[in-house]
């Protein structure tokens, strides 16, 4: 790998203990251009993720809890009536720093969260007619409970699908939790994390990544795949164009982490179940699919040789 | 253990439904042990309690093995293989972790259905066959599509079925029929059921309380009425004063019986185990060659009937049977110092009335008048039952009336025997044929005339005349036998079951007709009229086996049709190589799964064979430059192509 990224990785790493796999997962979706959902139950780590994310990228960071009572002004911004001047001054929103961490945003108002997603994907925002350009880079990481939790506006599908990956985090491992339990990475670890990049930096990856060669046989897995979860029964829908798009762009952002200018199989598999888990349901209730079983299906899909 | 939860119940469950029909003929304690193992199983998935380990498994194995030698002992027939399928089926879902174990399960479960088919052949469990076969197929196909829908596993398990459907209807058409039982270690030693070769007092009121079905009888045209419906089972000529025996030797029948009134009745035998078969009175000769028809007029079958039989068989209800006068002699065999009183008053009627049809008239009027009882609970008889019968009891079944009858007739001088079979039968009011069941069964007595050869005489009608027309409730005093405060009120109930037992009797023998109608000859038949014709049973295997093969090979070409790879990608002389570097590592054991991209399987590979690690990896680099890097140089192709050629993974890999 990559030296540059596995320091970042590192330096993640003493805040959030024994959870790399989704660290580099959570790198591949930024540096693939991606917004992130993370979804977990609360106290795993998710707040925590992103923030020490934000700070070892060297971007600008700014934080959101999202409330059921939250307006769409909250985030943009609101036009406030200045009196020297007797004009309107518009005053930014949360929603102009380079990571917004959108924090719960299962709890806000569909209102509120489709202005969020409407800024995500257009780049812009758009507010009294005026359009303000957002800054590049910009990613939102959001992280939301299980569905099941009271309380809760689900996204819907069409507002999943804005998130390139969703990952999950999981309990940590026992030697992980041992170390936070003696008090390793506390906030205080949080504070000491350095920044190892800056946004230029981040663009220049992102620009790089969109060089990663995709050979023939690699699109041919790939479409095996979107053709495999539109004609099984396994799936509610099959995958979109943009899925497979989606796919493409975060197995190269894994492959470029990797340090390579070309895809593999290996790349596409390791983001498989990030990439598409929320945007299928089971063919049978409609329900998401456990990523375990997810992977269980995909194994069936021979690589092309 | 999550795993466990999608497989596990599933195949319990075809384990249980295929097992379930066994139920009733295995031992208690086997159907007990499935029970606990599988309901142990499913209870340890839901509250997570402990699974016996491997030692334990081969403990409870050995028990079950132990119980199974324990109960069968020496009788190691089917029943025993049966019972050690069960015990073992019992055990195996708790080794099911990996694919081949849980396959096994399911051919397990094929396997006890098809045990089950070799005991019988009903409707009914043809029908539960086809359903149990369904759910193992279904479970199956669950294990091998874990999370599909139980309702999907269903419909496909249906849906290969059916499809597979035409090579059935072949395999029944085609398949030789063989004349003997297909296995031919089918169990002789179970109890036979029905008739013995012995009639003491007693023998036949136990048989009295019998439900079971004897046999069934189609008529050609009308049926017979009832005073007619005697059927003929065993002759009964040896008399040593208590017990009435079959003659050890009866030769073959040379000159039918002379009669009329010609009546063609098919029979439906249960298997009995014995050798006699039933027919009306009085059979005219032998069905087919299996059977032989003896000078007792008794229709005999060559071999034990121990699977259902099907025959076709005429007798004449009004006869002259003469038989040459054979065993005349022997019916009037009396041992000397037995029954006295009886030979007396014997000897008093021969000396009274005059001709044989005045000694039979004078004895059946002394069992009108003396107060004579039919009844189903006999007092018990001592040494002389004849005479304690005739003289002190008087109360008694029908084989004690026809056995004090025919010694009565002896100690007169008139040859008599005593004929054991069946008398009446019920009447399926759906398809016009008789249900004979063992309570039916019946003892008459023939008598000897030098005019009309061999003449039946049913003594018991003497005494209880309503027995023709309300059977065996005539021994009941009461009348109803189910009946009682009960009886009366659940009658609506009753009736209507009873005639949906009998609609389903009628819908299986149908279905028997069909079944077992399709013998060797009619599969001879049937061939010649499409043009086929074979003198051994080699014929119709050689064209099923030419048929599935033709199926088969049409099956392949299909699949290579509809899977077969585009020429484009056979050209690819990258893709070639590489497959070729892949065999080459499967074939010394280390095997590329599928979804196991080139990176992900060089390191696999290259753990199993640590000397070849340099090789492997170099030949992956080469393959994903080419392939992944679009890299397209003719000299790497040939640099791939050298190096695979060179790739010789010997030796076993390290697993």
């Amino acid at each position: 790998m990559n030296e540059e990224f596995e320091e970042v990785v590192r330096q993640i790493s003493r805040v959030v203990l024994g959870k790399e796999q989704q660290v580099r997962l959570a790198l591949t979706c930024l540096f693939a251009g991606g917004h992130l959902l993370i979804e977990d139950l609360p106290g795993i780590g998710k707040t925590t993720l992103a923030k020490v994310l934000a700070k070892c990228l060297g971007l600008e960071f700014q934080r959101v809890q999202f409330t059921s009572d939250m307006l769409p002004g909250d985030i943009l911004g609101v036009s406030i009536f200045d009196q020297n001047t007797g004009l309107f001054n518009f005053h930014q929103g949360p929603i102009f720093t380079q990571v917004l961490l959108a924090d719960e945003i299962n709890r806000a108002t569909p209102k509120t969260q489709s202005a969020l997603l409407e800024a995500m994907e257009e780049g812009q925002v758009t507010f009294e007619g005026k359009t303000r350009i957002l800054e590049n880079p910009f990613f939102v990481i959001a992280t939301q409970n299980p569905l099941e939790y009271a309380g809760t506006f689900p996204l819907p599908e069409s507002q999943l699908d804005r998130f390139l990956m969703r990952i999950e985090i999981g309990y940590p491992g026992r030697s992980a939790e041992k170390r936070i339990l003696q008090g390793e990475g506390s906030q205080h670890a949080l504070e000491k994390t350095a920044a190892c990049m800056n946004d230029t930096r981040v663009c220049e990856i992102q620009e790089n990544v969109e060089k990663v060669r995709t050979s023939d046989t690699f699109i041919d897995y790939i479409q095996k795949i979107i053709y495999f979860t539109r004609t099984s029964e396994h799936f509610h829908v099959g995958l979109s164009p943009r899925a497979g798009l989606a796919i493409s762009q975060a197995a190269r952002a894994w492959a470029y982490l990797q340090g390579r200018d070309y895809a593999l199989p290996e790349d596409l598999q390791q983001v498989l179940p990030s990439v598409v888990g929320h945007r299928l349901r089971s063919g049978h209730d409609r329900t998401e699919i456990p990523r375990k079983q997810l992977m269980e299906i995909f194994s069936r899909i021979s690589v092309p040789l | 253990m999550n795993e466990d939860r999608k497989y596990i119940p599933a195949l319990t469950g075809a384990l249980f439904i295929a097992i379930l029909p066994h139920a009733l003929s295995l031992p208690v304690w086997i159907t007990a042990w499935c029970v606990l193992m599988w309901g142990y199983l499913l209870a340890s998935l839901r509250f997570g309690w402990p699974r016996p380990g491997r030692i334990t498994r081969l403990l409870l194995s050995i028990a079950g093995i132990a119980g199974i030698l324990v109960t069968y002992n020496t009788r190691l027939g089917p029943e025993a293989y049966v019972g050690l399928l069960a015990v073992m089926a019992a055990l195996k879902p708790f080794e099911s972790s990996t694919h081949r174990d849980r396959m096994i399960t399911a051919f397990i479960a094929y396997f006890i259905i098809i045990s089950k088919l070799l005991e019988a052949e009903t409707l009914a469990i043809t029908l539960y066959m086809f359903f149990s076969v369904l759910v193992t197929t279904a479970a199956l196909v669950r294990i091998n599509d874990p999370y599909g829908l139980w309702r999907k596993n269903l419909k496909k398990a249906g849906t290969i079925l059916a499809q597979a459907a035409p090579v059935m209807l072949l395999m029944f058409v085609l398949f030789p029929r063989l004349e003997t039982s297909l296995i031919g270690m089918r169990n002789t030693g179970e109890a036979s059921t029905g008739f013995s070769d012995r009639l003491s007092p007693g023998s036949i009121s136990k048989l009295a309380e019998n439900n079971e079905i004897a046999f069934r009888a189609e008529f050609e045209g009308p049926l017979p009425p009832p005073n007619q419906r005697y059927w003929r089972g065993i002759v009964f000529t040896d008399f040593d004063g208590k017990t009435w025996r079959r003659l050890k030797t009866t030769p073959e029948l040379e000159k039918p019986a002379y009669g009329q009134k010609p009546v063609n009745c098919t029979i439906s035998l249960e298997p009995h185990r014995n050798k006699w078969l039933f027919a009306l009175d009085l059979p005219v000769k032998a069905p087919s060659s299996r059977y032989r028809l003896d000078r007792d007029f008794t229709v005999r079958s060559k071999r034990p009937v121990t699977r259902k039989r099907r025959y076709e068989i005429t007798s004449y209800t009004q006869y002259k049977a003469f038989a040459g006068g054979w065993g005349v002699e022997k019916a009037l065999r009396l041992p000397e110092n037995t029954n006295p009183r009886t030979r007396d008053l014997g000897k008093k009627l021969a000396q009274e009335a005059e001709g044989t049809g005045k000694i039979i008239e004078a004895g059946l009027d002394y069992l009108k008048d003396n107060d004579f009882a039919y009844t189903m609970e006999p007092p018990l008889l001592g040494k002389n039952p004849a005479d304690e019968f005739l003289f002190e009891s008087r109360r008694g079944f029908c084989e004690h009336f026809a056995s004090a009858f025919a010694c009565l007739m002896r100690a007169a001088g008139v040859p008599a025997r005593v004929v054991g079979g069946y008398l009446g039968g019920e009447i399926n009011p759906f398809a016009e044929y008789l249900i004979i069941r063992q309570s039916d069964a019946h003892a008459w007595v023939e008598v000897w005339d030098q005019e009309k050869g061999w003449v039946r005489v049913d003594p018991t009608l003497a005494a209880a005349p309503d027995r023709l027309e309300q059977g065996i409730e005539a021994a009941f005093p009461g009348g109803n036998r189910g009946g009682g405060f009960a009886g009366r009120y659940l009658e609506p109930f009753t009736s209507f079951a009873g005639s949906i037992k009998m609609g389903w009797d009628a819908v299986s023998l149908r279905w028997e007709e069909f079944f077992y109608a399709y013998s060797r000859e009619h599969q001879k038949a049937l061939l010649k009229k499409i043009g086929l014709y074979w003198k051994s049973w080699k014929g119709p295997l050689a064209a099923l086996g030419l048929g599935l093969g033709l199926a088969t090979a049409i099956i392949i070409l299909y699949g290579f049709f509809q899977f077969r790879i585009p020429a484009s990608e056979k050209k690819d002389p990258v893709k070639k190589q590489y497959e070729k570097f892949c065999k080459k590592l499967e074939s010394s054991g280390v095997a590329r799964r599928p979804n196991m991209g080139p990176k992900e399987f060089s390191e696999y590979a290259a753990a199993r064979l640590p000397s070849k690690r340099e090789q492997i990896a170099a030949i992956t680099d080469i393959y994903i430059r080419l392939r992944y890097r679009d890299e397209k140089n003719p000299g790497t192709v040939r640099q791939l192509r050298t190096m695979v050629r060179n790739f010789k993974p010997s030796g076993a890999a390290r697993t």
